[in-house]
């Protein structure tokens, strides 16, 4: 579903941020993307949402590269940013029914998910109201609601779980799982190692624009604990690099 | 001290606003010559039009005669501009909270925003003021009293201004805030608060009349009455300066104490909020240019900044076919000239902020993101140019048929305004404002446009002027009265489509760029 094959971005100025970046995540994968602060992880879900240009390597979406089939392969896919900014004129219903409109979803088929997720997350009074209303959380469920909306075959998010109360992180862990049973992909970026363990099935790890590990939960974490794993590995680097 | 001098820097920088793509000393450098290059052009229009003012006028008109008038309209131009942007630095301060944690005074943190405002509308009087007086010096020869109150009146003619505009900036917000429909109620306030000063102003010279620059003048100082102090001073009244200096320095006091109050009490202007239950509009699901085009028409609604500058474009213009009714037919002619200095789409990416992030992650094309700006552009301007051209006919009885002609141009124009205003805009987005009033208002692609815009413009008036005298007093056939508007069509046809293919060429490089 999504495939990306030496990927690299360098910022003007000379900033390296991504170094041949290769990872591969098909139908059904829950992928956790982990790094600190500045390692890249924002960069690379930017690149392959169509956000950010970048001139080296390839990514597929749906065998559709990002680059030269632009829109079919955002078609396929919805993005969720760790900080929404939603037009500020808008309500939540105007909001919803405007990317409903943009992803074709026909009207039917938006007013039944629109009233099944708002109902989820308990969003549903607030939808006639003024967006700039929202707190940051509820802005948050809005812009999951709209993502959903077009039953997406790739679910990309940047810190879904930021500004999300308990009652919603654990909806959307739930949702993230049966789309995963119903194919979907989904590829998110976390600093909150439990709940990529818990739900995912391939983590990635990503240190100063370089993967340094990848590849399905139970092996990389073998019995540790992913937050042990990433630090031990943190340290092994930093190690390297000083010697 | 340095606390107030750290607010000062960081207001008065975001209030210039100028940041480009790039990064480093070479961005630095880009942003620097970017301003440079606004203002130079800047200078160029008032230079041209002041040296039109005063080659217009009797040689024995006093200097200070004209200083009135670059004064007054100065005053004018600031508080236009004073009246949004204390309500965007200090009533709608997006910073509040952040300052308020701070350990600083809220009188210093009032301080320095005041004084980046009137840092950043100093500027502006500067170039007002200085500009024509250097075209006077020249024309006219210099006197030292004159470069005194230029220098004088530059920099102590905003204080007025920005005091008036904000208290009626504060007005408006606090009325609105009681209401409903805040931001509609509060933009309606401010559109009839800016056609009432255009108004009042364009009433003046039409009662005037004339239109001798003498006449002109002192209508214009009734319009502004401190401007007479600034005459006087011109003419070597050191008295009448002093006075001036006083009543402006005491009025920048004033500002101090009347700012810092309601500051301190921003929560008045807190819009009430409203639950409304939603209500689910059925039918068929819109194409994606439709979409988009609603999105784009909204967001020109949504604050009541980027409303006012829209309306100024494209309701002002009502006032020419009064005031300009002695012109007869070139009142037609004036429509292509105005809407010359009128291009939404130069904020169209700006205006997206950081949602542009959002918009580029859906599955829209470019062509279709172009075709939704530039459609909202010519709604508005095609709109306002068809009731223009309605008044005109039923008004200044204007022979229809000369209607559709300007029209097209009016189209052609609006065409190339657009485009152009887009490709700069998409070249050089300035994503990073704290509200729309800074993404518009501070956002020069109009000044470049008009640069190549408004010369045609002016050229289609002029000859809209002459083809309607008549030619050795036979008036002249309709064919003839047509030829300005189809050749500005023509120019303006031509103008756009070499824009366009540039767009074509590099808008998406350009868009691909942006994030």
């Amino acid at each position: 579903m999504l495939e990306i094959r030496g990927f690299s971005k360098t910022y003007p100025g000379g900033k390296k941020a991504v170094d041949n970046l290769n990872l591969s995540i098909e139908s059904g994968d829950i992928c956790g993307f982990i790094g600190r602060n500045g390692a890249g992880k924002t960069t690379t879900i930017k690149a392959v949402c169509g956000i950010l240009d970048f001139e080296e390597g390839t990514i597929e979406v749906d065998g559709k590269d990002i680059k030269v089939f632009p829109v079919e392969a955002k078609s396929v896919m919805a993005y969720i940013p760790d900080n929404p900014v939603v037009y500020a004129y808008m309500t939540g219903i105007k909001y919803l029914t405007f990317i409903g409109d943009i992803y074709k979803v026909p009207r039917s088929v938006q007013k039944e998910k629109i009233e099944k997720y708002a109902e989820m997350f308990e969003l549903k009074n607030a939808l006639g109201n003024s967006v700039t209303s929202y707190s940051h959380g509820m802005l948050q469920k809005l812009v999951i609601i709209g993502a959903l909306i077009h039953e997406p075959k790739l679910l990309i998010l940047d810190e879904p779980f930021v500004g999300l109360d308990p009652i919603a992180t654990h909806q959307l862990r739930q949702i993230f799982k049966q789309m995963c049973e119903e194919g979907t992909a989904i590829f998110f970026s976390t600093h909150v190692l439990e709940v990529a363990q818990k739900i995912c099935n391939k983590i990635a790890i990503i240190k100063d624009g370089r993967l340094v590990a990848s590849g399905k939960t139970e092996e990389i974490t073998k019995n540790d604990s992913l937050e042990d794993v990433f630090l031990e590995l943190n340290d092994k680097l930093v190690e390297t690099e000083n010697e | 001290m340095s606390n107030f001098i750290n607010v000062f820097k960081v207001q008065f920088l975001s209030g210039l606003m100028n940041k480009k793509n790039g990064t480093g000393k070479n961005g630095k450098k880009k942003r620097n010559v970017g301003t440079i290059v606004v203002y130079a052009i800047m200078s160029v229009y008032i230079a041209i039009i002041s040296a039109a003012v005063v080659f217009a006028s009797p040689k024995d008109t006093p200097v200070g005669t004209f200083l009135t008038m670059f004064a007054t309209m100065t005053t004018f131009l600031t508080l236009l501009t004073a009246v949004t942007e204390t309500k965007r630095s200090i009533f709608d301060a997006t910073d509040f909270e952040f300052l308020s944690s701070l350990p600083i005074r809220p009188a210093t943190v009032v301080s320095g925003k005041i004084m980046a405002i009137y840092a950043s509308e100093m500027i502006f009087s500067v170039i007002c003021f200085i500009v024509p007086a250097i075209i006077v010096s020249i024309m006219r020869g210099p006197t030292l009293m004159l470069w005194i109150t230029t220098i004088v009146g530059a920099l102590l003619l905003p204080a007025i201004p920005m005091v008036v505009g904000s208290i009626f900036g504060f007005l408006f917000s606090l009325i609105s805030a009681k209401l409903k429909h805040a931001s509609i109620i509060e933009t309606v306030l401010y559109i009839a608060f800016f056609i009432g000063i255009y108004g009042f102003s364009y009433s003046m010279f039409y009662n005037m009349g004339k239109g001798e620059i003498p006449n002109v003048a002192s209508s214009v100082g009734r319009l502004y009455p401190l401007a007479k102090f600034i005459s006087e001073g011109a003419s070597g009244n050191v008295i009448s300066l002093l006075i001036f200096s006083g009543i402006s320095v005491a009025t920048l006091l004033f500002s101090f104490i009347f700012l810092s109050f309601f500051y301190k009490r921003r929560g008045l202007l807190a819009k009430k909020s409203y639950t409304s239950k939603y209500s689910y509009k059925g039918g068929k699901t819109s194409g994606v240019k439709t979409v988009l085009l609603k999105k784009d028409i909204g967001s020109m609604f949504a604050n009541p900044g980027v409303s006012i500058n829209l309306f100024m474009g494209i309701v002002l213009p009502f006032v020419f076919p009064f005031v300009l009714s002695h012109i007869g037919e070139a009142v037609l002619g004036m429509s292509v000239m105005i809407y010359s200095m009128v291009a939404i789409t130069t904020y169209a990416f700006t205006l997206e902020g950081r949602g542009i992030e959002l918009l580029k992650s859906y599955p829209v094309s470019f062509k279709d993101i172009c075709f939704a700006k530039i459609a909202n552009h010519l709604i508005f301007v095609m709109g306002s140019g068809i009731l223009y051209c309605t008044l005109v006919v039923l008004y200044n009885k204007v022979d229809i048929r000369l209607v559709p002609c300007c029209l097209l141009a009016v189209f052609c124009q609006a065409m190339f305004n657009s485009t152009m205003g887009l490709l700069r805009d998409v070249k050089r987005p300035k994503l990073d404002w704290t509200s729309e009033v800074q993404a518009v208002k501070q956002n020069t692609g109009m000044l470049v446009i008009m640069l190549f815009s408004m010369p045609v413009g002016l050229l289609c008036f002029i000859f809209s002027i002459v083809t309607s005298l008549g030619i050795n007093g036979e008036p002249t056939s309709l064919v003839v009265r047509m030829i300005p508007y189809l050749a500005s069509a023509v120019v303006y046809f031509v103008m756009w489509l070499i824009v366009q293919a540039r767009l074509n060429n590099k808008g998406e490089e350009y868009f691909a760029k942006i994030g």
